[in-house]
């Protein structure tokens, strides 16, 4: 089941798994407004929550692959319980990554113990070498033992564990380690209500099963754009407008809609429910007789 | 069911340390994006390749040292955030209050975002949902939330909206409302304001005065000192754009175009120099029978710098004023002469030859000495009744106080015209209560008609006065990145924000107009949410301008 969490009647997704399903299987877009935690300083690549359209929610609960929780409860206080449960589990995690840090360390030695013996050998031939400049020669016979001596010092390095501060540790996104009882589900998810809304969503759920991809259109002025395919691959088709059926429009708001279909190379699509409860759909071409 | 959140094991958050910062996939492959599906292997691995990248860049967890972050506690009784220890990020956010640091929710809520803090609520860290829930409760406030992160993600200081009612333009310019740290940025356009002003004036031959005073100006005190004298350059541009009908957009008025109450603040401005100057000159002149005592309101005005006219000077020392027309006249005065020779070096407040070089210590005793009197001998010239050097003759005056004194001008040349006109052929047009917006004297230029004949005035928005009380409230104000920036005093904002949702019907001219109110000129934009999306509209003012084709 896909999670979906409804904030001051918005909707979000707080987990990847769900984030990825939704658009690969079901064909929603939605919008991610969250930062990247890789790099948050940008807005071209966001990450979660993802938020979604209520169309969006309201189909994907229809089609029963979505459930619905109540997220507008703030945070309860921890209890004791928590709290406990919380310092264990930080603490389990500083032990386990000083347990790692120290056998990456360990490994880091080993393999580079050959540069590190020669480096302590060199040195301590200096040393010897300023201190006793007369007996060149026996400088030599040293070698062998001076490399054992620097072999058995670095087998015995004690490598220092890393303090608790810099242990690394997650800011969760979504919520983990929630009971059930405290995921209480959301029960009026009023999407649509009126008949505006009907009429978007309507429409929305025809064109998406038509099998098209949508996502919101304020960016051109509609209400959605429709895409042939995946958004992030292909040019949307369509700038969808949704209108009552007896509504009056003036030339002025019908060359301004098909001029704008125009300049962005799109098809002005107007929608509308009919008399017989019928959607029906009108698209506008600028012509020219010549 | 908490299955599907991703908790990170030892191992891997080890792992992330090691992962220096890769770069991020392209959001669409970094290819054009294609017209249609066509079914081909290619497109279907293209989309297959984006979706697993999207997997990647979303299965992404926030990892951090424990020790590089920061730490705030929950309060939920009070609904504030509170820091434990002042840190890095401090300069830019958060507030004190009794000697707590606090920190807005917004900015709680973002810093956790970019991995700077750590919210604890009872001990236990928050995750980013129970943030949201939890900190961002109110109604509208994850859509301020959006535009917020989305301005502070693209670098901008972000801070709520707080009112600064009394700050002008003016102030603004000559940097009284900035902290000490902006002074030296504020220096720099000053500087090349007065430049771009010298070179205008070079270009009119004028600008002897300017130099003077730029030798002047020797240390950072003076610099609000060279503002009044920019401004009286300014100040003398507009009035020679008035003598020639108020073309609109005089080229070199760069300035102005850019912030159209500017030039209206620097004109009252000026007009509040001049009159201080005038009442000052015309009160020495109704005391002249006394000996001369310096009288200390007299002296609020730095002589040295200011000069008494705009600096009309070319070469000479003498200038011919030709046609004065009396409207720049005060009321009481009056030419008798076609033209007339204002002589300059009776109006030269300091010895001609007084330079920097005299200002230095051992002199400038001596210097002042001699200044002083030659300043009280010159304010006996600086009146403006000085006939025998300006040919002009003193009218008597019954006027009570300035409101008076500056309705006379207009009342004299009305008088004066009307009389003409009524004695002319066409007099009986300008009998009644009725007559012509045009008269025989305004018919100097297509422009002055033109102006005459402008019965709608345009409006800005500053100037409507429209109060709304359910107008929609500014947000944010918005401050560009710099290391002069102070928290405690920000100065005026570059940009002020206010938060609608797309279901909003757009603002209309009252709401507008009530929004504009502040007449510093900063920018005012609109953010519109859709769902996520954040985009930005504003309303500008437009004058419309005049086309002249003749004069």
């Amino acid at each position: 089941m896909i999670e979906i969490h409804i904030k001051n009647k918005k909707a979000y997704i707080w987990n990847s798994k769900d984030a990825c399903t939704i658009r690969e299987e079901y064909r929603i877009i939605g919008n991610l407004v969250g930062s990247h935690p890789k790099a948050p300083r940008q807005n071209y690549q966001l990450h979660l929550p993802l938020q979604l359209l209520p169309e969006e929610t309201t189909l994907l609960v229809e089609k029963g692959v979505a459930i619905l929780f109540n997220d507008d409860k703030p945070m309860l206080p921890p209890i004791e319980e928590d709290v406990q449960k919380f310092h264990e589990s930080r603490k389990r995690s500083y032990e386990a990554q000083k347990e790692l840090q120290l056998e990456n360390r360990k490994m880091e030695i080993q393999n580079r113990k050959w540069e590190i013996i020669e480096g302590k050998k060199a040195k301590r031939m200096k040393k010897l070498k300023s201190e006793n400049s007369t007996m060149a020669e026996d400088a030599a016979i040293d070698e062998a033992a001076l490399e054992a001596e620097a072999e058995r010092e670095v087998e015995s390095m004690e490598i220092t564990p890393i303090p608790q501060s810099s242990m690394q540790v997650q800011i969760f996104t979504g919520t983990p380690y929630v009971s059930e009882s405290n995921r209480p589900l959301y029960s009026n998810w009023g999407f649509p209500s009126t008949h505006s809304e009907l009429l978007r969503y309507r429409v929305f759920k025809d064109l998406w099963e038509q099998g098209h991809f949508l996502t919101a259109g304020g960016k051109f002025g509609g209400d959605f754009l429709v895409y042939p395919g995946d958004v992030a691959v292909f040019h949307s088709f369509y700038i969808v407008k949704c209108l009552p059926y007896k509504q009056k429009m003036s030339a002025l708001d019908v060359v301004a809609m098909a001029r704008l279909g125009s300049n962005v190379k799109k098809t002005v699509v107007l929608c509308s429910i009919d008399d017989n409860d019928q959607l029906c759909y009108t698209s506008l071409k600028w012509t020219g007789i010549s | 069911m908490a299955g599907k959140i991703k908790i990170l094991s030892a191992e891997e958050l080890i792992k992330r340390r090691k992962v220096a910062d890769q770069e991020l996939p392209q959001r669409s492959g970094g290819v054009q994006k294609e017209f249609a599906p066509d079914g081909s292997w290619l497109q279907e691995k293209r989309i297959e390749k984006y979706y697993e990248d999207r997997q990647d860049l979303l299965n992404e967890e926030r990892v951090e040292k424990l020790g590089l972050l920061a730490r705030a506690h929950w309060n939920p009784a009070n609904k504030i955030v509170e820091l434990e220890k002042q840190v890095k990020f401090w300069q830019h956010v958060g507030y004190v209050e009794d000697g707590k640091l606090l920190l807005y929710p917004e900015e709680a809520v973002f810093l956790m975002e970019m991995g700077n803090l750590e919210i604890v609520y009872n001990d236990v860290p928050m995750s980013l949902q129970q943030a949201y829930s939890t900190l961002l409760a109110e109604e509208h406030s994850e859509d301020k939330y959006l535009v917020y992160s989305h301005l502070c993600r693209m670098g901008y200081l972000v801070h709520r909206y707080s009112h600064r009612p009394d700050i002008t333009l003016y102030e603004r310019l000559i940097g009284l409302t900035d902290s000490t740290t902006k002074k030296r940025k504020n220096k720099q356009n000053t500087n090349k304001d007065s430049k771009k002003c010298k070179n205008s004036e070079e270009k009119n031959d004028t600008d002897k005065v300017i130099k003077n005073s730029d030798v002047q100006m020797k240390d950072d005190k003076v610099e609000t000192k060279e503002m009044k004298c920019d401004a009286i350059l300014n100040n003398d541009k507009r009035t020679r754009v008035n003598t020639d009908y108020n073309v609109p957009n005089s080229t070199d008025d760069v300035q102005m175009d850019d912030t159209p109450h500017i030039d209206h603040l620097i004109d009252s401005n000026i007009a509040k120099v001049q009159k201080t100057q005038i009442s000052a000159s015309i009160d020495k002149a109704r005391s002249s029978k006394d000996t001369m005592r310096t009288d200390p309101h007299l002296f609020i005005w730095d002589y040295e710098n200011i000069h008494p006219f705009p600096n009309i000077a070319g070469k000479g020392n003498c200038i011919e004023i030709t046609n004065c027309s009396p409207e720049f006249l005060p009321p009481d005065l009056e030419f008798n002469t076609e033209s007339t020779i204002l002589n300059l070096e009776k109006l030269t407040i300091w010895p001609k030859k007084l330079t920097a070089k005299q200002l230095q210590l051992e002199e400038r005793k001596k210097s002042r000495q001699a200044r002083q009197r030659d300043l009280e001998a010159s304010n006996t010239v600086l009146q403006f009744s000085f006939p025998q050097m300006a040919g002009v003759v003193r009218k008597s005056t019954n006027c009570r106080c300035w409101s008076e004194y500056k309705l006379e001008p207009k009342k004299c040349k009305k008088e004066t015209d009307l009389e003409e006109l009524k004695g002319s052929p066409g007099g009986p047009l300008w009998k009644g209560d009725v007559v012509p917006l045009v008269r025989p004297s305004n018919a100097r230029s297509t422009a002055s008609i033109l102006g005459r004949l402008k019965v709608v005035e345009n409006i800005h928005f500053s100037n409507m006065n429209c109060s709304v009380t359910d107008a929609p409230k500014i947000s944010f104000d918005v401050y560009l990145p710099s290391l002069q920036y102070k928290k405690s005093n920000p100065g005026l904002p570059n940009h002020r924000i206010v938060v609608t949702r797309v279901e909003d019907p757009p603002p209309d001219l009252a709401i507008l107009s009530s929004l504009h109110q502040t007449k510093d000129g900063v920018p005012l934009h609109w953010a519109v949410i859709d769902s996520g999306d954040v985009s930005f509209f504003s309303f500008n003012d437009v004058s419309l301008g005049q086309d002249i084709y003749m004069g």
